[in-house]
């Protein structure tokens, strides 16, 4: 299967800097060694596995700390399945990130509790300040206006648009239907834009410097 | 206020280079994380049978084809020895073939030969 399907959408660019079929199949066949019992698929999964699951969380929830808690616990259920890992049930990543995304979602629950003004500023804890500084200002600028966006058009412009999965793969990781998906990315891209500009034309930004 | 000029086809393309930006510089993992991932991963796998882990231990299929062989083979020659039996020391040279007789206190076989 190619990475990205048209999912009978209009035709837009989508990155494909990851080869996802590939990625998949070494997926596949390390999680199939790691549960006969091959000590170096366990380390090589979990390096494959990890940075995929923290960077959707961290992306999600805007906060190391959360972030890390929830690629922790998402990978310990998955190493918890791997003896019963049903190869055609679903493919590794899709299913750790449905995990991911429901772990985040809980997360955001929780914070609800708490004031507005702490949802809407993204958190900047230690370890994520040097990664910020690596992202450069327009990548800041897109983290803030993604965590201002509804939940669950964040998870879908994330995934569609940074993680590059296709639609399909999407609708199944946050349980919708392709329809919404398209729905969910649309209006997610179109809130990011006017966001985006609003907060060039307030602090003076330039975008075209990057 | 300028909306209209703002949700231009510029900014579109601002926002598909941000997520260039994002996808190239993803969150980098805070030091540690993928240490107790891999401690979480060793806990809970999986121990392979017994069969495999010796399977394993002898070096795979390789290994397990070289010992049948060389089981195969021991058993052979317990039943239909060679005829002229194959010495190691003239194998690499070491001794004449015909001065077996004189090697007898060197081999330790000696008490074998003068009583038989």
């Amino acid at each position: 299967m190619p990475a990205q399907e048209p999912d009978g959408e209009r035709k837009e660019p989508v990155k494909d800097t990851y080869d996802h079929s590939a990625a998949r199949d070494a997926d596949a066949a390390l999680l199939a060694r790691y549960a006969a019992g091959d000590a170096a698929a366990a380390r090589l999964l979990a390096a494959r596995l990890s940075p995929r699951a923290y960077a959707h969380a961290y992306r999600v929830l805007g906060d190391g700390a959360e972030a890390e808690d929830v690629t922790q616990e998402a990978l310990l259920r998955l190493w918890k399945q791997a003896a019963n890992w049903d190869e055609g049930r679903a493919q590794a990543s899709t299913w750790l990130y449905r995990v991911v995304a429901n772990l985040c979602t809980d997360k955001l629950r929780q914070r609800r509790t708490e004031p507005l003004d702490d949802i809407d500023a993204p958190a900047d804890p230690a370890p994520s300040a040097e990664a910020r500084l690596q992202d450069g200002a327009r990548h800041d600028a897109l983290q803030a206006a993604l965590l201002r966006l509804p939940e669950r058009q964040r998870q879908a412009v994330i995934l569609r648009h940074i993680e590059g999965l296709a639609n399909g793969e999407i609708a199944e990781i946050l349980d919708v239907g392709v329809e919404a998906v398209e729905s969910l990315t649309a209006r997610g891209k179109k809130a990011l834009t006017a966001d985006l500009a609003a907060q060039r034309d307030a602090l003076g930004y330039d975008d075209d410097t990057a | 206020m300028h909306w209209g000029m703002m949700m231009t086809q510029r900014d579109a393309f601002d926002l598909e280079a941000a997520f260039d930006a994002a996808c190239a510089a993803p969150p980098q993992m805070p030091d540690g994380l993928l240490a107790r991932v891999a401690e979480d991963a060793q806990a809970y796998q999986p121990q392979p049978p017994l069969w495999r882990r010796i399977f394993a231990a002898v070096g795979g299929a390789a290994g397990v084809g070289g010992l049948v062989t060389a089981t195969a083979l021991g058993f052979w020659f317990g039943f239909t020895p060679p005829q002229t039996s194959v010495d190691p020391l003239v194998l690499i040279g070491a001794v004449e073939l015909a001065a077996e007789d004189d090697m007898t206190d060197v081999l330790a076989f000696g008490w074998y030969s003068e009583e038989g």
